[in-house]
């Protein structure tokens, strides 16, 4: 490009030849995770796509990324600073040379992410780096797939690898690798991702000297940094059209891999101009126990969060963090410190942080009417997994993974259900295995994978249902699985605005059961309870367990959340549900109000039942704290909604919060919630499928004129009402009130 | 004789007739949505007016009728298909409802990351008409629990009293052993034989209960109606005169006869793009060109595919619309780039794309109440297009608004000048394009460089010549039908069929020798049965024996490894040294695929799907277009014009030719624009055209020397998809 039209200030490069490069880049990202994908061959990578990509600035920033597993895109820009960080001086970073590390003190996710980076030199000068990260099946340790339900310690669970310089000046440390190699049990497939990982890095240098040849390195180096204050700048301009407020996410995990303790995962994102402050003051100390993570993670829970919301529009790279400040003090889950284990924190922790921070947002556009298409109700909230090793069918050595509990459901959102089976928030494009294809590798039969009912959180638009799986071992004599989860007790796919969560995770093995029997007489059930033998609740993490001819194992995973007052529900769309076997009868009547005759509404006694329900509510609704409304001579005008119902109102002078009714409910100025009616649920009522931990209590939140249903919460007693959103500088806790010291 | 092929696209029905001396001719006629046969009977009505014949006696010499057609896409799209109900394996029916989770993000690049935007499609089969039956079988095949044949016969009956019309059938494991499909369409025909039954064992018999049962319920869903709408069509034609059968193009690579297309309609989605890819296997063929990317480009999209060693590549699964079809496609990756794009400014930054006017309005320059300007507003501000002969004159473009709105949303924001905009605008979609073709040629393991680029549709001619270079492609062709090519593919096509079936068979891990754990009979045997039912299918449709090609290939990979390497195999039968080779000849190609070194033959190998494709040569004449009666390349020459070019920043004179009167043998000089009445040809500066025997125009890219010298080495392709 010749010309030098129209140079903008901030990359002193034209705009097209901007766009040109910044699309050239983004290409190469491509070409990177194509080479991957083909050298690898394996499923983690290929079909769950379990890896990224990407390209750095010379100080780690991410410019480009893939739209893959989202939590590793901070994660891949912090493991280059620690490279940098370690490695700069001795060995040195030199040209031809590519680092690899899987230590989550050092950047990584958790161990079972290995990263391999190479700088890229122009002119003997480092001016950026190429990188690529994946899962990896086994690294070691002490259990086969490295997910280490009772580690104590991080020594405990998988190999460590700090940044180490893999290639030297273009040649491979024969003597590293085979250090690695020698740690996993499953080397040959170590192996090869390694290679695609360098394979990976070679692409994108051979493109970018292409391109610096073909530009010149300044002006590439102008194009990515642009590209970086592109997403940036356009983050910000869209902060700005937000209202300014705190806003609140809370969560738990329950069991640490030892005992059924819970832990406290709190969120308050303070939005103020074009920044927000995410803080994590209040959360749980680190367990002893594998599901915490470090810096790095956390970071990429944040980010993973933020891009579907707030940057679906832009160009994913670290540009988003620019405009957001991360507070987590030292030592608590999401942030742990050395020596915590942290093999699981990808499911434990960092899952919920990225739940977490969904919720703030999600509750962020839903008080601005231009973005509220944007907030859910919550998505899949507690990572669920099961590693199984031993002989396969064919009496051959084995490992696998399943991955069939991604088929979780998505989050409701106000203009739409959420997605069926729609999975993890983190997953951009999931692709669960054919039950089939599981078969063909694993010695299991299953007796079903369906969509399960009632695990879809109700609301006015409802979350999309889980699914489920039942199996049996086939054609071995047994089967040694590991079982992680969380979210047996907690209901952590949350209903929004009044939408209630969806089910809890679900584990349960019949053991000695007469399915084979059954089966032999032609007797096919997808209902356990056809079947004789113990029924065992396993729980969240009953560590290893062997499975043998006859037993069953069944497992359903958490719903999507559901979005606003399930009463307003279309009942037409509530009888379509319990005519696909969605929604039960029971559920119909119980949270939507519904009443059905044969498969059609009966309009009538729907909406006298309504009617009742909403009359109940207010009848057994508790106000903790009396309010006289203002006089509203003037009229009320209202300066922005929360939700779907309520709204902030200016009366004269003062700030109210109002619900749609036209009740003045609360002043805005304090813990509005307070004000509110509120209901003490049983677990039954907040969901047909839902479980509370002991130290848990839920209640309904609703407008004590009109019966509204405004929010579902639950937490530990003294945590209620959760905080929403407020005004800043008018939230009322300073304190904490998770009463956890830090 | 006549040779007719027709291609009913969104706006137009395009019509290609090859006479018996080869003459090729064109025809556009409106498609008419709400009965396309009228805008077919319109198109010929054009054609046998320009043979100077009645339409029934045009039809009466017609020899061979090939036709593409959406109607199957758009009876999906738009859920117009039978009612349909699915029979499947106790405890599986969710399997078409969850789509391996892939639904929600389905269908559109922006969904994966808009979470918001995204949703369920409708379901074909609405969850209460998927009905489970007592039956189990497992990966060996082997039968669990046996059929319940009192329940089918119940669950039949329910379903036809529920007024379903047709029925999918898919269980689990039936590729392997479809005795409990068949039992159940046996019992169909005894108990509700008027109800059309698609069993998966037969359709698709491959590995994935998800792909397997999505494809079976399409079919089930859309035959039905394709057999009436083919019926229709046929009929109307014979009563005019038309004595020969009509073929359908369909998306695997051929025609199938179209009785054919009324059991097995899921194999005519993406019909129509099929043609065109075919079209260019064809032309490539009689050019000497093996390996060709095609590249598409209308109003709103852009399709690529490869075509490497004379083999259009196969995709094994393909999306349409949400949905995951297991049927061997042709491989067309699509983008939402075309003519109408959007151009954008935001934050100081311009992007195109992927955002389109559409049709309707359309860019700012169709006058239609588009405001947003696109890359055809670009092309007609540049002077590329000429406003006054947009579709051979027949639509005037309004270049005033046009630049107006590119002063208003682009240049002035950007403190540029409009030339300067457009240019760039133009500049940023080529540029994504040629990003896309490396990409797409690069995952299929090859090298651009090695490539020539065929471009077709209304907008590609007008952009070709700067992704071609940028694509770094060895040269660029624009088909004299460019306009018209998928219609072009459905006149040339053959006959085509594949049959395939998934019968996993594998070594040990560390194995040295396949054939110690592999029998060559296990291998015999299912090329055998599907050889027999290719070649009984071809004798159905009166392909005489030595007409009849056969082509066995298996799919291969490494266990625990999911890339999966397609290998041609010797026809008849193989003994144990050849499986040898044929594993061998595995690892070389897996390896020239994705790298040296990627190879783990110590986890074993695996078969895991058979193919035979059968191809019924079809009689065609030899092409041989007319040269326009002018001979001189002056003849052609309209005048000059200013046009903006990037490379030469700034308007510089162009000349214009007509095209239709340029004649074979041309060579024009760069700048130059080509008018044809459908498309414009844009030659850059210090690129040369030639106009090639077939009528054909050749774009000679202008590579600096040193580029030439690599092109020259690297040869043709070295590995084969």
């Amino acid at each position: 490009m010749a010309t030098a039209i129209g140079e903008s200030a901030a990359t002193r490069v034209d705009p097209i030849t901007f766009e040109v490069i910044r699309h050239r880049l983004l290409s190469i990202t491509e070409e990177q995770a194509i080479t991957i994908k083909s050298v690898s061959g394996s499923p983690v990578v290929t079909q769950a796509a379990d890896f990224n990509t990407g390209l750095f600035l010379a100080n780690g920033d991410l410019i480009t990324t893939g739209k893959n597993v989202l939590v590793h895109a901070a994660s891949l820009g912090e493991m280059v600073r620690h490279t940098l960080e370690d490695c700069s001086e001795d060995p040195g970073i030199g040209e031809g040379d590519m680092f690899v590390i899987n230590d989550p003190y050092k950047g990584a996710i958790h161990q079972q992410d290995f990263g391999i980076f190479a700088p890229l030199f122009h002119e003997g000068k480092l001016i950026a780096w190429s990188g690529a990260a994946a899962h990896q099946l086994d690294v070691g340790g002490a259990v086969f797939g490295s997910w280490t339900p009772k580690a104590s310690e991080i020594y405990q669970e998988a190999m460590l690898v700090p940044p180490v310089k893999l290639i030297e000046g273009g040649k491979r440390r024969t003597d590293v690798w085979n250090m690695i190699m020698r740690m996993s049990r499953l080397p040959h497939a170590l192996g090869l991702d390694f290679k695609a990982m360098v394979a990976a890095n070679n692409v994108a240098q051979r493109q970018m000297a292409d391109l610096i040849e073909r530009y010149g390195v300044d002006v590439v180096t102008a194009v990515m940094k642009g590209s970086r204050a592109l997403t940036a700048a356009r983050l910000r301009q869209r902060l700005l059209e937000l209202p300014d407020g705190v806003y609140g996410g809370a969560s738990h995990i329950d069991h640490d891999g030892f005992e059924n303790n819970l832990y406290d995962m709190k969120v308050r994102v303070t939005k103020l101009g074009d920044g927000m402050t995410v803080d994590f003051t209040g959360t749980s100390p680190q367990a002893k126990g594998s599901f915490n993570v470090a810096r790095g993670a956390m970071v990429g829970g944040v980010m993973a969060a933020i891009f579907p919301i707030l940057a679906y529009d832009l160009p994913w790279n670290s540009g988003v963090l620019d405009a957001v400040k991360i507070v987590a003090p030292d030592g608590i889950i999401c942030n742990a410190t050395w020596p915590a284990p942290t093999s699981a924190g990808p499911l434990g922790a960092m899952w919920v942080v990225e739940l977490v921070v969904v919720e703030a947002l999600s509750k962020m556009v839903g008080c601005s009417d231009t973005y509220r298409r944007e907030g859910q109700g919550s998505s899949f909230g507690a990572g669920d997994l099961m590693t199984c090793a031993g002989l396969n069918q064919r009496g051959e050595p084995f490992g696998n993974t399943f991955t069939e509990q991604m088929g979780a459901g998505a989050g409701a959102y106000p203009h739409r259900d959420g997605i069926n089976a729609g999975g993890a928030h983190t997953i951009a494009a999931q692709q669960l295995i054919n039950t089939e294809a599981m078969e063909l590798t694993t010695p299991v039969l299953y007796l079903y994978r369906k969509l399960i009912t009632d695990t879809a959180g109700p609301g006015e638009t409802r979350g999309g249902l889980s699914g489920g799986a039942a199996f049996t071992i086939h054609d071995v004599n047994f089967l040694q699985t590991i079982l992680i989860s969380h979210g047996v007790e907690v209901p952590n796919a949350k209903g929004l605005f009044g939408g209630y969560p969806a089910s809890c995770n679900m584990h349960h093995l019949l053991r000695g059961s007469d399915v084979l029997e059954k089966m032999a007489a032609g007797q096919l059930s997808d209902d356990l309870g056809d079947y004789t033998g113990e029924r065992v609740d396993v729980g969240a993490k009953p560590g290893e367990m062997l499975f043998v001819p006859g037993d069953v194992f069944e497992w359903t995973w958490q719903g999507g959340g559901g979005y606003g007052d399930p009463l307003l529900r279309d009942p037409a769309k509530v009888a379509a549900d319990v005519a696909d076997g969605y929604v039960s009868d029971r559920a119909a009547g119980e949270f939507y109000g519904v009443i059905l005759s044969g498969t059609a509404v009966d309009e009538a006694a729907t909406e006298t039942r309504r009617d009742e329900i909403r009359e109940d509510r207010k009848a057994r609704a508790v106000v903790e704290r009396e309010f006289t409304p203002p006089e509203i001579d003037g009229g009320a005008s209202r300066t922005m909604p929360i939700g779907p119902y309520l709204g902030v109102v200016t009366v004269e002078d003062g700030e109210y919060v109002s619900c749609r009714c036209g009740s003045v409910l609360a002043p805005w100025v304090e813990d509005w919630k307070s004000y509110l009616g509120s209901i003490p649920l049983t677990d039954e009522q907040v969901g047909p499928r839902v479980k509370l931990h002991r130290e848990l209590e839920a209640k309904a939140y609703l407008c004590p004129s009109c019966g509204m249903l405004h929010s579902v919460d639950f937490g530990r007693p003294g945590q209620l009402p959760l905080h929403d959103v407020s005004p800043v500088g008018a939230r009322p806790d300073s304190a904490d009130s998770t009463g956890i010291a830090r | 004789m006549y040779y007719v092929g027709i291609d009913i696209g969104g706006t137009f029905t395009d019509t290609v007739v090859i006479d018996e001396a080869g003459r090729v001719k064109m025809y556009k006629a409106p498609t008419t949505p709400e009965d396309r046969s009228i805008g077919v009977l319109d198109a010929l009505a054009l054609a046998a007016q320009d043979q100077e014949l009645p339409v029934e006696d045009f039809l009466e010499q017609t020899a061979y009728f090939g036709h593409g057609t959406t109607a199957a896409t758009n009876a999906l799209i738009e859920y117009k298909g039978a009612k349909t109900g699915l029979i499947t394996t106790r405890g599986f029916r969710d399997a078409v409802l969850i789509q391996r989770s892939m639904g929600g993000w389905s269908g559109s690049p922006e969904l994966i990351t808009h979470y918001s935007e995204r949703s369920l499609p409708t379901p074909i089969v609405p969850r209460p008409l998927i009905r489970e039956v007592s039956e189990r079988v497992d990966y060996k095949g082997k039968v669990i629990v046996p059929l319940n044949e009192d329940e089918v016969r119940r669950t039949l009956r329910r379903l036809r009293d529920e007024g379903v019309e047709a029925i999918g059938v898919s269980l689990l494991w039936s590729f392997l052993n479809p005795a409990h499909e068949r039992a159940i369409k046996r019992i169909a025909a005894e108990e509700t034989p008027e109800l059309f039954v698609s069993l998966s064992s037969e359709l698709v018999p491959v590995l994935g209960e998800y792909e397997r049962t999505a494809t079976t319920v399409i079919n089930a869903y859309l035959s039905p109606v394709i057999a009436s709408y083919v019926g229709n069509l046929e009929s109307k034609l014979q009563q005019m005169g038309l004595r020969e059968r009509l073929t359908i193009m369909d998306s695997s690579g051929g025609v199938m006869p179209a009785a054919e297309s009324s059991s097995r309609a899921v194999g005519l989605l993406s019909s129509g793009p099929a043609g065109g890819v075919l079209a260019s296997v064809q032309l490539g063929k009689s050019l000497g060109y093996e390996n060709i990317i095609t590249t598409d480009m209308g109003g709103t999209s852009f399709d690529v595919s490869v075509i490497a060693n004379g083999e259009p590549s196969m995709a094994k699964i393909s999306t349409v619309g949400k949905y995951h079809v297991a049927q061997p496609m042709i491989d067309i990756t699509a983008i939402g780039s075309g003519g109408g794009s959007i151009a954008r400014v935001l934050a100081g930054f311009l992007t195109v794309g992927p955002e389109s006017a559409g049709a309707e309005p359309g860019p700012v320059c169709y006058d239609r109440g588009g405001t947003e300007p696109t890359i055809t507003d670009a092309d007609v501000v540049l002077g590329i297009i000429d406003p006054d002969f947009f579709l051979g004159g027949r639509m005037k473009l309004n270049r005033k608004k046009a630049e107006g709105a590119i002063r208003e949303k682009i240049a002035e924001p950007l403190g540029i000048t409009v030339e300067q905009a457009a240019a760039g605008i133009r500049q940023i979609a080529d540029f994504q394009l040629a990003d896309l073709l490396r990409n797409v040629t690069v995952g299929q393991g090859y090298d651009p460089r090695d490539f020539v680029i065929f471009a077709y549709g209304g907008a590609g001619p007008t952009h070709c010549y700067a992704y071609g270079r940028e694509s770094n492609a060895r040269a660029v062709v624009v088909p004299h039908t460019a306009t018209v090519h998928s219609a072009f593919g459905a006149v040339t096509s053959d006959l085509h069929q594949s049959f395939l079936l998934s019968a996993p068979l594998a070594t040990p891990p560390g194995f040295d020798l396949a054939s110690k754990f592999i029998d060559a009979a296990r291998i015999n045997e299912p090329f055998d049965r599907l050889e027999g039912a290719g070649r009984a299918a071809m004798r159905e449709n009166n392909v005489a024996d030595e007409n009849i090609r056969i082509q066995r290939t298996l799919e291969l990979r490494y266990r625990q490894q999911v890339n999966e390497v397609t290998v041609p195999v010797k026809n008849g039968a193989l003994e144990s040294p050849d499986i040898d080779r044929v594993v061998d000849d595995f690892e070389k190609k897996y390896e020239g695929l994705y790298g040296e070194g990627t190879g783990v033959r110590e986890a074993g190998i695996e078969i895991v799907t058979f193919r035979v494709d059968v191809t019924g040569l079809l009689a065609k004449p030899a092409m041989s277009p007319e040269s326009p009666p002018y001979g001189r390349v002056e003849d052609a020459r309209t005048g000059t014009r200013q046009v903006y070019f990037r490379e030469t920043a700034g308007f510089i004179p162009t000349t214009i030719y007509l095209g239709e009167r340029l004649p074979s043998g041309a060579e024009v000089e760069g700048p130059a624009i080509i008018e044809h009445s459908g498309t414009t040809i844009v030659v850059g500066p210090s690129q040369t055209a030639r106009i090639d025997e077939g009528l054909n125009t050749i774009i000679e890219l202008d590579y600096p020397e040193d580029v030439e010298e690599t092109i020259g080495s690297t040869g043709t392709a070295v590995r084969s998809g």
